[in-house]
């Protein structure tokens, strides 16, 4: 009621805010038809989200999953690895690192964060997703993607790739740096 | 009624200045992200005055007319998203509210009147910006566009912030092959990104957005409507876009017969 976050709010937000990051950048990157997302509002922002019922279905139990790793502190990352179906090569990573304040679970007392600061921060970067769009090689082949959940060192490599960092959020327990790595048009 | 061409030298007679060949033309142009702040020292009982921002980008080779209007065009659009003047960016606006309709549409979730005004309110909106993009096509087709203004809020002499781009050293050369637009236009929405020029927390309010064009005097321009006394606003939140090919700077005497002009429309945002 205060409109406060505690503990666990802030893990319910992170991965809820790693499902939206997930459908803009499946929208924004052309992964899957136009016609296949709907608007929602979240954020103060008009969000784009999947109505496929296989890719709601996939995402649902990874968030599922992730909300279970993120309140028990050992996720590092999570990535959306973009990549040529046809070639199998890696045309863009989409890492979202996480750090959790593994303090927090010896607290007596809960952590606690507005609301209002933290949607802030999201609405920032979902906006920063969007945005990359005007300047992204335009994806021309069809693409597969995969979403990796790190507990160790990042392994995908692109050659010949540029990497841009987004803006990152907080929660109560979580800071979440937000980038994207992309291979570099011959043409440019 | 073509517009005379400044009197500048060609880059036939500039024989001793080639095309610039910078490091940066190979590898990321140098984001030169200048922030001025006011000299006199900071006074804690008045509030802090507005940030100025320069972004130049560097293009390694001519580009055309087109292309700057294209990088006009897209600038707008981009600016009323970023500044949340629009909900989505246009083109996701145009294929949402152009198609019938859908059952699983969330809007539906709202009454059917709130739903049909905002559908209005962003059909108005979308019509009002094709005009002003279309009129700006006619505008880059009759006469060089040294300067456009992008204005946001408050009126057009005194907005509450805007976007001057800067396209003097821009001006087209037939003779050698342009750049690709495409690419041009990605290294300049780099270089704005990484600028991070729209990285406010607060939501701003709906605005009306103003666009204001140079043109020479006599290009016969009859939608954008001459504004003789204009000066460019001193005050407001400011954000400076130059545009450069690696050509030396065109002297301003060449710019003396160009005056502002001012879109008709102003382009009112909508939230959903």
């Amino acid at each position: 009621s205060s409109g406060r976050v505690a503990n666990d709010g802030g893990v319910r937000l992170g991965a809820a805010e790693a499902s939206f990051g997930i459908n803009s950048i499946l929208y924004q990157r052309g992964l899957y038809p136009s016609e296949t997302f709907t608007r929602v509002q979240k954020y103060g922002l008009t969000l784009l989200v999947t109505t496929d019922p296989e890719l709601i279905k996939y995402l649902n139990n990874v968030v599922e999953q992730l909300k279970e790793w993120l309140y028990k502190c050992s996720v590092q990352k999570l990535v959306v690895v973009i990549s040529n179906i046809e070639r199998g090569e890696v045309l863009e990573r989409w890492q979202f690192d996480i750090e959790c304040d593994k303090t927090t679970k010896d607290d007596s007392a809960p952590r606690e964060k507005s609301q209002k600061a933290i949607q802030d921060e999201i609405r920032s970067v979902i906006r920063q997703i969007t945005a990359t769009v005007t300047f992204l090689p335009l994806l021309k082949v069809s693409c597969s993607f995969d979403l990796l959940i790190y507990t160790d060192k990042d392994l995908v490599f692109i050659t010949n790739s540029e990497e841009v960092r987004l803006h990152s959020f907080t929660t109560t327990i979580h800071k979440v740096s937000s980038m994207v790595a992309y291979k570099i048009p011959v043409n440019d | 009624m073509a517009a005379p061409e400044p009197e500048v030298q060609s880059p036939a007679a500039v024989s001793d200045l080639e095309w610039c060949e910078k490091s940066e033309e190979t590898h990321d142009p140098q984001i030169e992200l200048e922030t001025t702040f006011p000299q006199e020292p900071p006074n804690p009982s008045e509030p802090l005055r507005p940030r100025v921002c320069v972004v130049p980008v560097v293009f390694p080779g001519p580009v055309s007319q087109e292309g700057c209007c294209r990088f006009i065009c897209e600038l707008l659009k981009h600016i009323m998203y970023q500044r949340q003047q629009l909900p989505l960016p246009y083109e996701q606006l145009k294929h949402f509210y152009r198609k019938p309709p859908q059952a699983e549409e969330v809007v539906k979730k709202k009454p059917r009147a709130t739903a049909e005004v905002s559908s209005r309110k962003c059909q108005q909106t979308l019509a009002e910006l094709e005009s002003v993009l279309s009129h700006l096509e006619g505008l880059f087709a009759r006469t060089l566009v040294p300067r456009v203004l992008i204005l946001l809020g408050g009126n057009a002499l005194s907005p509450k912030e805007f976007y001057e781009l800067d396209l003097s050293r821009l001006v087209p050369n037939s003779m050698d092959p342009s750049l690709s637009t495409a690419a041009c236009l990605r290294r300049l929405f780099r270089a704005i990104f990484m600028a991070d020029a729209f990285s406010e927390l607060q939501v701003p309010p709906l605005m009306g957005t103003i666009v204001m064009a140079q043109g020479h005097r006599d290009c016969g321009e009859d939608w954008f409507r001459p504004k003789l006394n204009y000066r460019v606003p001193s005050r407001g939140h400011k954000l400076t876009v130059t545009l450069s090919c690696g050509r030396p700077a065109i002297p301003a005497t060449a710019w003396e017969d160009y005056i502002w002009f001012q879109a008709p429309v102003t382009l009112k945002g909508f939230h959903e």
